[in-house]
């Protein structure tokens, strides 16, 4: 049996805007990928569990309210501290550009902001996404 | 890729990454997955498996993470497997169970792990069979499945479980009627969630009417009850169905029974679609298969003739008879 | 005017431009608005054959109030220029209201962040990160005091865009008008106090929808013997459209819930001849200017007809609706951001000629960040331009008549009446809530307008077309929320749960449980609560303790 893409789209914080992690959800299911959506309101805590326990290739976080600093240097270090630091984490919402800089100097693989084709986000995956074998 | 020692034994020690690694490799039929099996088979059976089924929208996502509450709350280590369908088209799937999970996420006697049904090939039950044995291997000693309960591979899964408890609602008559397909017949226990709602009485008394019609063989009693998920209400008695249906099943041998069945339907299941893989595989090979896939499609040739010729050259070539 | 000739000149038209379609490459494959309604190419007085004005239209301030809501509508009075606005500390969003003011804008319109709308105060670990960074940090009293610092509440009008603790902020803002010596019946503003599109749309729930109607009911009652200048709900529309539903569905799913509303406070006992008269409407306007202006005039004849004829209101202003319209934000691209002022301008542009009663314009950067100074500036002046420059203003309904726009105003009402059908068969809008059947609809409405992106069967300047490698991404500069507003809001807070009468505290705290539980109206209680400085979070959390916590169905 060939091996799915598996990807987790998180929504952090507080923030309830989730058109965009639902229409990207749809578009990986499209591609062939697995997708596990966490829903609303996750703590960081939440999400690591919820990455390990499904054992995904990558998480994609949304967020649309400002707080994307600091939620995704919360996961980074989740994902350092329990050793999974290999999953794969991308994003998307509102995220100017100079913060695109920074969340990347922490290790997050790529930002898609507001206009991207859900294509390239696929595309991103099926070329990044390292299939972790043991 | 092969087996990997040390992760057999970061997971015998408890390591949930571990455990949700050889998970996937589990379901995905990876290359070696049999050897993980196997290695495993000593560490499994402390596990008693309740299977929750029933038309979407009835409130299962809620009832089985309040339920799995319970069950944590009496001290027991909890593994849940949601199953959600996937596109028959791209094989993809958006799985949404995680949604309902809440405060217990975090306990760490508590493992979630989302299936999504891979389509039509039966490979659903075999996959859900292999990972509540990787679970139980985990020691988890309670595993709740949960389905949405309208299709054949639903019922191989719930065949798969010790207890199954079906869940319906009060509505349409037709929620009750869309379970026939076999789900009445396994169910042991009876839920009607959002009991709160009009029709309440009517489900009541088609279910009750259902379950006479339909005698079990185990002779047991089995019970409906009204719960309203949302605000936790009927939960504990359902929790004191399922320590009651394992009791009597244990109690009357009937487990045993179950288990071996299980077992016996397992080694069937693999062993059929391990034909079909092989065979497949050697037929697709063949200079002539393509062009027989050709006559059919094209019309030249039935669909049935060409099946006999398929079997005449199975059995002269790869079984080795005679073509007669 | 002779039909047959009307006809006759039709059916040639039509062939000739059908022989055309067939021959050549039209520039589009399909012609379509912004909600995927294919449009004719034509439209003549055959589309209204048999229109009656009187039925359809009325004059403008009579049923059915197709054509506005005001006989003089603009040239009396424009439009409310209210930008939202709100962001970090009560202190700087002070200022920039203030700024606002200076510039020429009408009204205020509070956006309070995101722990403030899920009654969480910014000291819980949940608020962590998200401190101001989209909206004003409000926990108690003491930051409504300096929001309104200077600000005279009998003079300016406050709309607030709040929803599950509405209740709370509207004890607030009452409190700090008494301390200004500002009596309730001259306070005028909105609540948006709309929680129903909260479960379908927008999602600040917290707790479930039987007890959170019957708290939008206690405003209602309140302000009916207490605030008769304020209106009690904005029945939104606008975040419903954000969330990706198409024209239609927005003004269907908007209208059933206003429908709801009035059921539950006719329910209660309240007289809608009064009531009625203070709830209002929020509109999203989209890039489709046509669309967007037959929807505002579908609204105005719906509801009309909806108020006098399922609930018996004979009073004129309980059948005319009033509504606020925003821009949409979902049309703003992040490349190329100068285009969004253009976007703005017919969006803003389909508001006026809709005869909306106040506008929020938004600004060019923020589909990267909340505005700055010199973004909302242009927008305010868009609206300044369309009031002064364009003529727009100064004839009331100007697209009246137009066969294109009444056809479309039909259609519309049609497809409104065909959904309250459905949903009315599902047994109404929480059974269709729970059911998930708004977040369905919506769901696949905006996937299906990502493919046609996608597909190129949608053009979008500067994102799938005319897109430009060079062009400056994003804008120069952008409106950041400096990190030290988190440390500063929390130990204010801790400065005032200091300060505070404890005692006071625990007993209005108690009173509120207490009439919560009794189902009595808990107004006068939140009241009480505001002034001995509780926080929105132990209020919240009263009510989370009486009414539970609400868990949305999951659903794609």
């Amino acid at each position: 049996m060939s091996e799915k893409i598996k990807v987790l789209i998180a929504k952090p914080g507080l923030d309830g805007h989730d058109r965009g992690a639902k229409v990207v959800a749809r578009a990986f299911r499209d591609a062939g990928f697995e997708v596990i959506y966490t829903g609303l309101r996750q703590t960081p805590e939440q999400i690591v569990n919820a990455a390990i326990e499904e054992d995904v290739d990558a998480i994609g976080v949304s967020i649309l309210s400002g707080a994307h600093n600091h939620c995704f240097s919360e996961i980074m270090n989740l994902l350092k501290h329990n050793q999974v630091d290999d999953i794969m984490v991308f994003g998307g919402g509102i995220i100017p550009d100079d913060d695109v800089a920074y969340l990347k100097s922490i290790g997050v693989a790529e930002i898609f902001g507001p206009g991207t084709p859900t294509d390239d986000t696929v595309k991103f995956l099926k070329a990044n996404v390292r299939k972790g074998n043991e | 890729m092969s087996f990997d020692a040390s992760l057999l034994g970061r997971f015998l020690r408890g390591e949930k990454r571990a455990c949700a690694r050889i998970i996937s490799i589990v379901e995905d039929r990876r290359r070696g997955y049999e050897e993980y099996i196997e290695a495993l088979q000593p560490h499994v059976g402390s596990a008693y498996v309740v299977g929750i089924t029933g038309p979407p929208g009835v409130g299962k996502s809620t009832l089985i993470n309040k339920l799995a509450a319970e069950f944590l709350a009496s001290g027991a280590n909890i593994g849940v497997i949601a199953v959600d369908p996937s596109s028959p088209f791209t094989g993809g799937a958006v799985l949404g169970d995680r949604i309902r999970i809440g405060e217990i996420g975090m306990n760490p006697k508590f493992y979630f792990r989302s299936l999504s049904s891979r389509g039509s090939l039966g490979g659903l039950s075999e996959a859900a069979v292999d990972i509540i044995r990787v679970l139980d291997a985990f020691k988890k000693e309670v595993i709740l499945v949960e389905t949405v309960g309208t299709g054949q591979n639903e019922v191989d899964v719930m065949r798969a479980c010790d207890t199954t408890v079906v869940v319906t609602m009060p509505g349409t008559g037709d929620d009750v009627q869309a379970q026939k397909a076999g789900i009445l017949e396994i169910g042991n226990i009876f839920v009607i969630n959002k009991s709160d709602r009009d029709g309440v009485e009517r489900t009541l008394r088609e279910l009750q009417s259902m379950l006479m019609m339909n005698p079990l063989n185990e002779k047991y009693e089995t019970p409906i009850i009204l719960a309203k998920s949302n605000i936790g209400e009927g939960i504990s008695a359902i929790k004191e169905a399922v320590d009651r249906h394992r009791a009597y099943l244990e109690s009357s041998g009937w487990l045993s029974v179950k288990r071996s069945e299980r077992n016996i339907r397992a080694f069937r299941n693999l062993v059929n679609s391990k034909l079909i893989e092989e065979i497949g595989l050697r037929l697709s090979q063949h200079n002539d298969y393509g062009r027989l896939e050709e006559e059919v499609k094209s019309g030249a040739l039935s669909p049935h003739r060409a099946s006999i010729q398929i079997m005449e050259y199975i059995k002269g070539k790869i079984l080795h008879h005679s073509a007669e | 005017m002779n039909l047959e000739k009307m006809k006759e000149s039709f059916n040639k038209w039509k062939s000739d431009y059908d022989k055309k379609k067939a021959a050549s490459k039209f520039r589009q494959k399909k012609f379509m608005s912004v909600s995927s309604y294919e449009p004719e190419p034509l439209y003549t007085p055959l589309d209204l054959e048999g229109f009656d004005y009187f039925e359809k239209l009325g004059i403008p301030g009579d049923y059915p109030f197709t054509r506005g809501v005001h006989n003089t509508l603009y040239r009396e009075r424009l439009w409310t220029m209210r930008q939202f606005a709100g962001f970090g500390t009560a202190r700087q969003s002070n200022e920039r209201y203030k700024y606002l003011l200076k510039n020429g804008q009408t009204g205020l319109s509070v956006a309070f962040h995101l722990p403030t709308l899920m009654g969480l105060d910014s000291d819980n670990p949940l608020s962590r990160g998200e401190i101001g960074k989209d909206g004003v940090a409000i926990d108690t009293l003491a930051d409504m005091e300096i929001l309104f610092d200077g600000i005279p509440l009998d003079k300016v009008s406050t709309s607030m865009t709040i929803n599950a603790p509405a209740a709370i902020l509207l004890a607030m803002y009452i409190a700090v008008a008494k301390k200004q010596g500002v009596a309730p019946e001259k306070l005028s503003g909105t609540i948006q106090n709309d929680i129903l599109k909260e479960y379908i749309a927008q999602k600040t729930f917290i707790f479930p929808p039987e007890p959170s109607i019957k708290l939008i009911v206690d405003t209602i009652e309140y302000c009916s013997k207490h605030l008769p200048a304020w209106n009690t709900i904005s029945i939104s529309g606008y975040h419903i459209r954000e969330s990706g539903a198409t024209a239609l569905q927005e003004l269907a799913f908007t209208l059933i819930d206003g429908r709801t509303y009035v059921e539950a406070a006719i329910a209660r006992g309240l007289d809608v001849n009064d009531f009625a008269s203070r709830l209002s409407f929020f509109f999203n306007s989209h890039n489709d200017f046509f669309e967007e202006v037959a929807k505002f005039r579908a609204a105005r004849r719906i509801w009309a007809k909806l108020m006098k004829e399922k609930f018996g209101a004979s009073n004129q202003r309980a059948q005319l609706m009033r509504f606020h319209t925003q821009t949409a934000g979902c049309s703003l691209t992040a490349n190329q951001i100068e285009n969004n002022i253009v976007r703005v301008t017919i969006q803003a542009l389909a508001a006026v000629m809709g005869g909306t009663q106040s506008l929020h314009t938004n600004s060019m950067d923020e589909a990267l960040a909340l505005p700055t100074e010199k973004a909302v500036r242009i927008a305010l002046r868009t609206q300044q331009i369309i009031a002064n420059e364009s003529g727009a203003a100064n004839v009331i309904d100007p697209l009246g008549g137009s066969y294109y726009v009444e056809k479309l105003t039909d259609e519309m009402e049609k497809g409104v009446w065909n959904y309250f059908d459905q949903i009315d068969r599902m047994g109404g809008v929480l059974a269709a809530i729970d059911k998930g059947f708004f977040q369905s609809e919506i769901a696949d409405a905006s996937f299906r307008y990502q493919r046609e992106i996608e597909r190129n069967d949608r053009v979008i300047v500067g994102v799938n077309s005319y897109c430009d490698a060079n062009a400056e991404k994003g804008g120069g500069e952008l409106l950041k929320i400096d990190e030290k507003v988190e440390r500063e809001q929390v130990a204010a807070l801790t400065e005032v749960k200091k300060k505070r009468d404890a005692d006071k505290v625990k007993a209005s705290l108690e009173r509120l449980k207490n009439d919560a539980k009794s189902g009595a109206n808990v107004m006068y209680a939140l009241i009480d609560c505001v002034e001995a400085y509780a926080s929105l979070g132990e209020m919240c959390d009263i009510f989370r303790e009486v009414y539970g916590v609400y868990e949305e169905p999951p659903m794609f």
